[in-house]
């Protein structure tokens, strides 16, 4: 578009100095007392006009001259331009004074023709300021070329037509005498300096190419360190990588194969061929069958060969080079193949290759650039992998923390407390929460429910469940006739909702405050601890867990006992994460070791078991944090 | 650090896969997606031999909760065997052996499938 503009300018410019010229062919002039005249009106109405053109183009060429003399100014450039604008006055003056009439041009005064040519010489000093031309591109390059040529031609043309006794002379002179020494210098600074521009462009172009290239190299570099720091798309940061690497290199497809990391295996070269995989949102101007028949072509053996030695491999002519199969070297638009390995502190964690349609086309420049810029695509990818496993490492870790809020929320703040019994609850989360459960409250005049509970499955889905029992325990216990018509009630409205993996285990005792006596019925969980008399007994009525079984099977299973409760006696209701905490030596600590302990504790409060059980638990397990949620609850009956 | 693993013999018309390890949330959908590969060539009578399983947790037990009901619904089951003490006292607790068959040697509960397609032909 730009290019379109220019040479509409530039024709548009040629036809009118056409048009000019043709005009000042009819302009006559005549001497009148020694002074230059137009020779009648149509030649004075064209003295004029032609006058006013060569003042005004003088005036936008000095302009144009002077702007792009200060691009990249540098101390002197303004004292050289300063100087060369005194010469330049002087020279005119000079000329005016010696000649103020404009006929004494050939008889010129000695002084004056000295300015005229050290105001070419400042000129010269002036004019050698082409570093512009430098960072324009190729093409660019060449247009400037031609510009320049038909610019120094287009003023020398000019400042012959205003030396000579000529038509643009004649009228200038008669315009006014200085105005046309204004003219014709300017119309020389013009020449020079285009002159000058032309034969710098043309030093210039040998080297445009590698200018360009060299260019883009940086651009493209720049663009990936933007990118680093833009890496939450694995993908993108993909696909920019070979589009700059195609940029870089010029080449004509590219893509990017990695090893991928599911955390399961870690690199060695020997594997490295054919757990690479093609990422594709990398790849570019070329189809992934292809990429993969390439692979298949070379039988690895050069992903295995870049992997080793972490160095790129090249191959420069694709079509005959003996280790690419002879089946897979034509007819791929391949002329020449490199292989960067892609390689971070961990190890080589991938491949860039990058193809070029004809053999012998990446020289070693290329090939190095390729390889600084291999480095930065893999400090990029190594970062994104970072932030991506910070974000879920987090995400994780709110998700913790909000399934251990809720499960706090969710236990009894009080426990109830009368003279009849004593009552001791606590819960201990693991670090990765589990789904225990306990609530104690009031089911009916001097009657309390009790429940213990462990939901399958840990974080807030498990908590999830765990509010749904809360909300169901408390709205059914009031209006159960039993411990069992309660657990069928929650095994009912339970298997409706909850996921088919998902159970609960729970066991739910109702302790009749009035009459001393305990009924109860479990739902898959551990078993229930008596202590009577000095002597422990585990009570494990049938029952399967809540939500394993919709139908007749749950109700069948299911066995309410009753428990004649003498004073002294003591239950315990627990978890499994007591029973089946570990010690170093993979050793469980078991009912026994729970029930030795309550006995050697069965003559202090609920709250001295309690205590007691936990610090054996921990004792025995040699560590302060659980791998499971823990739950007890003791009632000693007074 | 996941050390279960899961074989899969066939013995006539029964699948038996052994279990071996830790069975627990991190290996779970290895034994999902034997089970889920299994039923979807239309194997639905599977024994599922635990004689190395050393531990289970109720990530492990949801996994046949999840295939048990499409499995009888074609006419199949999976039953279970050889269970060491500890892991066997995890089911019992739980119910399972109400729900599920479970056999102290795999040669039963193969048995008990081929004899049941016996009586049928």
């Amino acid at each position: 578009m730009q290019l379109v503009s220019r040479i509409v300018v530039v024709v548009t410019m040629f036809l009118l100095l056409i048009g000019i010229l043709q005009f000042a062919m009819t302009v006559e002039f005549q001497t009148v007392d020694g002074v230059i005249a137009p020779d009648g009106y149509s030649s004075l109405v064209g003295a004029g006009m032609l006058a006013c053109a060569g003042l005004a183009v003088a005036l936008l060429v000095f302009i144009w001259i002077s702007v792009l003399l200060f691009i990249k100014r540098r101390r002197q450039t303004r004292r050289n331009f300063t100087a060369f604008l005194a010469l330049f006055a002087i020279a005119v003056l000079l000329q005016y004074i010696s000649s103020p009439n404009g006929l004494g041009v050939e008889s010129a005064d000695p002084f004056a023709t000295l300015f005229h040519a050290l105001t070419v010489l400042a000129m010269l000093f002036n004019v050698f300021r082409f570093s512009w031309i430098l960072t324009l591109s190729r093409r660019e390059k060449l247009l400037n070329l031609v510009l320049m040529l038909f610019g120094s031609m287009f003023f020398i043309i000019l400042s012959v037509y205003t030396s000579g006794d000529d038509t643009l002379y004649n009228a200038l002179q008669w315009y006014h005498p200085l105005a046309y020494g204004l003219v014709s210098i300017i119309f020389e600074f013009g020449a020079v300096y285009m002159g000058v521009g032309f034969a710098s462009t043309l030093l210039h172009l040998p080297t445009a190419k590698e200018f360009d290239r060299k260019k883009a190299e940086i651009s493209s570099l720049q663009n990936l360190s933007r990118l680093i720091t833009q890496v939450f798309d694995f993908n993108e940061l993909a696909a920019t990588a070979t589009h700059l690497a195609l940029e870089v290199t010029e080449g004509s497809a590219a893509w990017l194969e990695v090893v991928p990391r599911d955390g399961k295996q870690k690199h060695t070269p020997s594997s490295g061929r054919s757990d690479c995989v093609i990422l594709p949102a990398s790849v570019r101007n070329i189809n992934t069958e292809r990429i993969e028949d390439l692979r298949l072509a070379d039988g690895s053996p050069l992903r295995a060969l870049a992997f080793e030695t972490d160095k790129p491999v090249l191959i420069q002519d694709f079509t005959t080079d003996r280790r690419i199969h002879p089946n897979a070297r034509q007819g791929n638009g391949i002329g020449s193949l490199v292989i960067v390995p892609l390689s971070s502190h961990g190890g080589t964690i991938g491949l860039l290759c990058v193809t070029k349609r004809n053999p012998y086309e990446f020289d070693r420049d290329v090939i190095t650039i390729l390889y600084a810029f291999a480095d930065m695509v893999s400090v990029a990818m190594e970062n994104s992998r970072l932030i991506r496993e910070s974000i879920v490492k987090e995400r994780m870790e709110q998700e913790l923390l909000v399934a251990q809020q809720m499960q706090q929320s969710l236990l009894p703040q009080s426990l109830p407390s009368s003279p009849r019994y004593d009552i001791a609850a606590r819960s201990i989360p693991a670090y990765e929460v589990g789904g225990d459960y306990y609530d104690v409250q009031d089911v009916g005049p001097s009657k309390l429910g009790m429940v213990v509970g462990d939901v399958s499955g840990k974080g807030v889905s498990a908590a999830l469940y765990m509010a749904q029992l809360k909300g169901m325990f408390q709205t059914y216990s009031a209006g159960a006739s039993d411990a069992g018509d309660l657990l069928r009630r929650l095994n009912e409205t339970l298997c409706r909702s909850m996921d088919r993996r998902s159970f609960i285990s729970l066991l739910y005792a109702m302790l009749d405050t009035e009459h001393g006596e305990l009924r109860f019925a479990r739902a898959g969980h551990c078993p229930l601890l008596y202590i009577h008399e000095g002597e422990a007994r585990y009570l494990q009525p049938p029952g399967i867990a809540l939500g394993l079984d919709a139908g007749e099977r749950f109700a069948e299973a299911l066995q309410e006992e009753r428990l004649p409760l003498h004073s002294g006696d003591i239950v315990v209701l627990y978890t499994d994460g007591i029973t089946e905490a570990r010690n170093a030596v993979d050793e469980q600590f078991e009912t026994e070791r729970l029930a030795d302990v309550v006995l050697r504790n069965a003559s202090t409060s609920a709250g001295g078991i309690l205590d007691a059980v936990v610090s054996a638990v921990h004792d025995f397990s040699g560590r302060s944090t659980a791998d499971d949620d823990m739950t007890i609850l003791v009632v000693r009956w007074k | 650090m996941s050390d279960f693993s899961v074989g899969v013999r066939h013995r006539e018309s029964v699948a038996v896969f052994d279990l071996k390890g830790y069975l627990d949330a991190h290996t779970a959908p290895e034994l999902e997606r034997t089970f889920q590969s299994n039923i979807d060539e239309g194997r639905f009578n599977i024994v599922v031999n635990f004689r190395e399983l050393s531990y289970i947790s109720s990530a492990g037990l949801g996994v046949l909760m999840q295939f048990i009901e499409d499995v009888r619904r074609n006419q199949g089951d999976i039953k279970l065997s050889n269970m060491s003490p500890r892991v066997f006292n995890v089911f019992d607790l739980l119910g399972f052996p109400m729900l599920y068959e479970i056999f102290p040697d795999e040669d039963e509960a193969v048995g008990k499938f081929l004899n049941k397609s016996e009586k049928l032909s």
